[in-house]
């Protein structure tokens, strides 16, 4: 098949992007969507120029490496589906597709479609995590997890971190990954003993780090390739409110020193 | 304090002001639609209503200015929320892709901004009654169906019998509502503004209870249909008054 291609093209961060025209003919209906900028990108190499920049590491849907807004969609046509496994067979002949890159503010783009995540690494760091003691693995099935528990648990932590959440979002709100990642351990017995610094932890770094605010627009659910749900959001909002009103009455330790309420 | 200035000011603590105030308005619009609905019944009904409403003094002023501090806080707690949103999103895509937004849930801020312009009129019009041109004459009031003694004049222009004696003077709320919807300007303003409440209503009154914290999925089409449903009642019920006016002269002098 062939198509036309109009691709955000960007030095640096600090320079100013543009769009560009390729064509990009002979492309094989199987190919995958990343397979088909290579392709591009090799007869970009051939005639001297400065290949495509994009992001990919595993390229089969689970690494969460893989980004860009394909005609406004982040991720591309079809639910579900990283970039990666999105295949050409999508697209018709002679189709005129529009790449771009994630936009917003705590992603800055670093190169064409290449944007820095680390954002989320640090939300993560703030909380996202138990702290176990090392060593040989326990006995399983010592600690009972009711069905129900596990089975929620496992949606949420389905999360890849892509950041199409953020991408698809009107307000670029970070919220369905922080939602994904504080329930995901406050569902489970072994996140219970952080359980209330994390989600404070999380919600100071994420407004820290310029995320815009959730106004329901449920857009970053429609886009998720893990199919987070924005339940996790909700849940999200009555952690970090049942948290914040303990701290009135309890205050954790340490919370000024922490940063957290 | 510390804990709650942090909330207050955390992104998820300015969203539940939001959604708190928000269920407090909604409260308050279907209380006053149950309230103007009485324009249906006799004259007396609602003007007794309005009578005993302005009777409540201090209860009164303490009644609206608890409404003005949630309408304050709803509409502060927004604009930080939407200025932050607007500082985090960097530019549009070239290709605009929505798949799960509405129009109602993306205009909110819009939509609400125009619904300030327009209570502020509203409330000009009817409550503090300085509009030119309109009709806040006193009229009689009633008790169990049989009028009080009093001195009656009779309108010239609207016909309707007025109190002249002070102790059962009352406001003539239907002669106003319906005087004041004659104006096509005014009914036409009336009827955007209530627009525009039927379609912050459409994704607000399904909203709430995500950001409270009190959804689940086994609820989305529930609270997806339910909010629509809600929203355009509200609508239809608020719009029914100039409509009644306007087009079946419901209130007007025959």
């Amino acid at each position: 098949m062939n198509l036309k291609l109009k691709v955000w093209r960007q030095e640096n961060s600090s320079a100013t992007g543009r769009f560009e025209q390729y064509d990009a003919p002979g492309i094989p209906d199987d190919a995958s969507f990343l397979e088909m900028l290579d392709i591009v990108n090799e007869k970009i190499l051939e005639k001297g120029g400065d290949p495509i920049a994009f992001d990919h590491d595993c390229r089969e849907g689970i690494c969460g490496m893989c980004s860009l807004v394909i005609n406004g969609t982040p991720h591309g046509p079809g639910r579900a589906t990283t970039t990666c496994q999105v295949y050409m067979r999508h697209f018709r002949d002679g189709d005129t597709i529009t790449i771009e890159p994630f936009r917003a503010k705590p992603f800055p783009i670093l190169r064409d479609l290449v944007v820095d995540r680390s954002a989320f690494d640090r939300i993560q760091q703030s909380g996202g995590f138990i702290n176990v003691r090392s060593g040989s693995a326990p006995e399983a099935n010592a600690i009972p997890i009711p069905k129900n528990k596990a089975d929620l648990a496992m949606d949420a932590a389905a999360c890849i971190g892509c950041g199409a959440c953020v991408a698809a979002c009107p307000n670029a709100s970070a919220m369905l990954f922080v939602g994904a990642k504080v329930s995901h351990f406050a569902l489970l017995p072994q996140g219970q003993p952080e359980r209330r610094k994390r989600v404070l932890s999380m919600v100071a770094k994420m407004d820290e780090e310029g995320f815009g605010n959730c106004t329901n627009h449920y857009e970053c659910e429609a886009v998720c390739p893990a199919e987070i749900k924005v339940d996790v959001i909700s849940r999200l909002n009555r952690e970090y409110l049942a948290a914040s009103t303990l701290s009135l009455i309890e205050p954790l330790p340490n919370a000024a020193a922490e940063g957290v309420a | 304090m510390r804990p709650l200035i942090f909330f207050l000011t955390s992104s998820i603590g300015k969203k539940y002001l939001v959604a708190l105030t928000g269920l407090l308005l909604i409260l308050f619009v279907v209380g006053h639609l149950l309230g103007n609905l009485q324009f249906f019944l006799p004259p007396e009904w609602i003007n007794a209503y309005g009578h005993k409403l302005q009777s409540l003094g201090p209860l009164l002023w303490l009644i609206r200015l608890a409404l003005l501090a949630v309408v304050s806080i709803h509409i502060v707690a927004t604009i930080a929320l939407a200025l932050e949103n607007k500082r985090a999103r960097t530019g549009r895509y070239a290709v605009p892709g929505y798949r799960a937004s509405t129009v109602a849930s993306r205009s909110m801020a819009v939509s609400g901004l125009i619904l300030l312009s327009f209570i502020i009129f509203h409330l000009l019009h009817f409550t503090v009654r300085v509009v030119p041109g309109h009709e806040y004459n006193k009229a009689v009031l009633t008790k169990d169906g049989k009028e009080l003694p009093h001195e009656v004049e009779i309108d010239k222009h609207w016909g309707i019998p007025l109190a002249k004696d002070k102790p059962h003077v009352v406001h003539n709320v239907h002669g106003m509502m319906a005087a004041g919807f004659t104006y096509p300007a005014i009914a036409g303003f009336y009827v955007f503004g209530v627009f525009l409440l039927g379609m912050h209503l459409s994704h607000g009154a399904g909203s709430f209870l995500q950001t409270l914290g009190l959804r689940n999925d086994r609820m989305r089409s529930l609270l997806a249909v339910g909010s629509r449903v809600f929203g355009w009642a509200i609508f239809i019920g608020y719009a029914s008054i100039p409509f009644s006016v306007i087009v079946f002269k419901h209130g007007l002098p025959k």
